[in-house]
């Protein structure tokens, strides 16, 4: 039984002595890339294609506030203005409805 | 929210026009305006009846088998003939002595007394639908009151609902317009009103100047007392909404979508007077008694390819009754507004029922 451990022990021990070694050694390091197996050409790469939606956000929604808006150095209350250029395009007032009446 | 520039409005024909053009360019707008408002006023000028030096009162009072008129007037009278041809002699041109008889012989403006003060010319004075229509029972009543109850006024009897009908021997059908010669030939005694159709006319001109001037797809709309023509809408396009005044109430109750064309509505409850005996009289004569029409129907409201098609189409509608307005408003659609004041839908696809009153403010 202490024999068998001892042995077991010493091939480990062996094993990572020989992998520090390759693996400082540049010419070992090649070698053994060498002899290591090439991976099976059946494996192909696979690649995933996400479909990417493009969005233009108005500047509302940057996510960056210009510097003008940056909060005053004084401190205080803290408050946020959109520029001009970020209101909502202002919508077309109803044309005005004309009545029928007698006549 | 962007500003709209308001229609222009003015007052004419006693009533109110207004011309509205969705248009950048404030200059052509104001142009086009005074253009049409110069029309309208010279339209008036040419044809009222209660100015003696107007063409249509000279015409009215020469005495001559055969007149000359002017172009303005030959163009208006063949348009007159047209609807009452079309009408089946409902819409008359030519019963200015039958609406004379009924009251109706001063300007009474488009609304109660709104030029000034009734005359001893002009029965009792101008009064409203509402007053008519509460005095209608109790009218009804009295003619059951026995006579010697002094106190009691003389009993008139209320209107039973009738259809109206074409005169007998009608004078339109004897007029002869040689548009050519610009001349007229009628019988004596016959004499033209352009109450009937003046208006829906008026506006189709002024539709005519400003489809030339402004290019397709610009939005604009004539309102000639509530007679209204649109422009066509395009492609994708919204359509117009036409609100529809109740007679009795006021209310914009129904409103109509319509992508060109023309709205118009006759109505009781415009040029309405009370006259000596208590009875009301308005200015929808019926041809064939030469009396106020009360066909059952308060106002019908029309839609036509034109001002004029849709005021005539109205007035016919109204004056035929209740059945055959029904009938006449199939095709295109429209409201008829019974006596008692229910709106009937005529082709209910292009109305919506009811409205936000607020929404139309």
């Amino acid at each position: 039984m202490a024999v068998t451990s001892l042995a077991i022990f010493l091939t480990a021990f062996a094993w990572m002595a020989w992998r520090v070694r390759v693996g400082a050694d540049p010419v070992l390091s090649k070698v053994a890339a060498k002899q290591a197996p090439a991976p099976a050409k059946h494996i192909k790469r696979v690649v995933v294609v996400r479909k990417v939606i493009v969005t233009e956000l108005p500047p509302a929604q940057s996510t960056a506030a210009p510097a003008a808006y940056a909060a005053p150095a004084t401190g205080g209350q803290q408050s946020y203005s959109p520029p001009a250029s970020a209101a909502p395009a202002p919508s077309p007032a109803p044309a005005p409805m004309p009545v029928t009446r007698g006549s | 929210m962007l500003t709209r520039e308001t229609p222009h409005s003015f007052a004419c024909m006693g009533t109110e026009m207004a011309i509205w053009i969705d248009h950048s360019d404030a200059v052509l707008r104001q142009e086009l305006f005074r253009t049409a408002e110069r029309f309208l006023h010279d339209f008036d000028w040419r044809f009222t009846r209660f100015d003696a030096g107007s063409e249509l009162c000279q015409v009215n009072a020469d005495p001559a088998p055969v007149v000359n008129v002017s172009r303005e007037f030959a163009e208006w009278l063949a348009a007159a003939l047209w609807a009452a041809d079309w009408s089946g002699g409902l819409v008359d041109p030519t019963l200015v002595d039958a609406i004379e008889q009924a009251g109706y012989r001063r300007s009474l403006g488009d609304g109660a007394d709104s030029d000034g003060p009734a005359d001893a010319d002009a029965g009792n004075g101008t009064a409203t639908l509402v007053e008519a229509l509460k005095l209608l029972p109790a009218l009804s009543a009295q003619s059951t009151v026995k006579t010697n109850q002094a106190r009691v006024p003389a009993p008139v009897a209320a209107p039973i609902p009738t259809p109206a009908g074409p005169a007998v021997g009608a004078g339109w059908r004897q007029v002869v317009l040689d548009r050519a010669t610009l001349q007229v030939a009628r019988p004596h005694g016959v004499r033209f009103d352009a109450g009937g159709t003046g208006k829906g006319y008026a506006a189709d001109r002024v539709a005519a100047m400003l489809a030339e001037r402004l290019a397709s797809g610009t939005r604009w709309f004539v309102d000639c007392g509530g007679d209204l023509r649109l422009s066509a809408v395009t492609a994708g396009d919204r359509p117009h909404t036409v609100l529809m005044q109740h007679p009795i109430t006021g209310d914009h109750s129904h409103s109509l979508q319509v992508w060109g064309g023309a709205v118009a509505t006759s109505s009781v409850n415009r040029r309405i007077w009370r006259n000596d005996d208590g009875s009301f009289g308005h200015h929808l004569i019926d041809p064939a008694t030469g009396r106020p029409a009360w066909t059952g129907l308060l106002s019908v409201t029309a839609v036509g390819e034109s001002a004029l098609q849709a005021e005539t189409l109205a007035k016919w509608a109204l004056l035929a009754g209740p059945a055959k307005a029904r009938e006449l408003l199939a095709g295109r659609g429209g409201l008829l507004v019974q006596q008692s004041g229910a709106v009937e839908v005529a082709a209910s696809r292009q109305v919506r029922q009811p409205i936000d009153h607020k929404e139309a403010a």
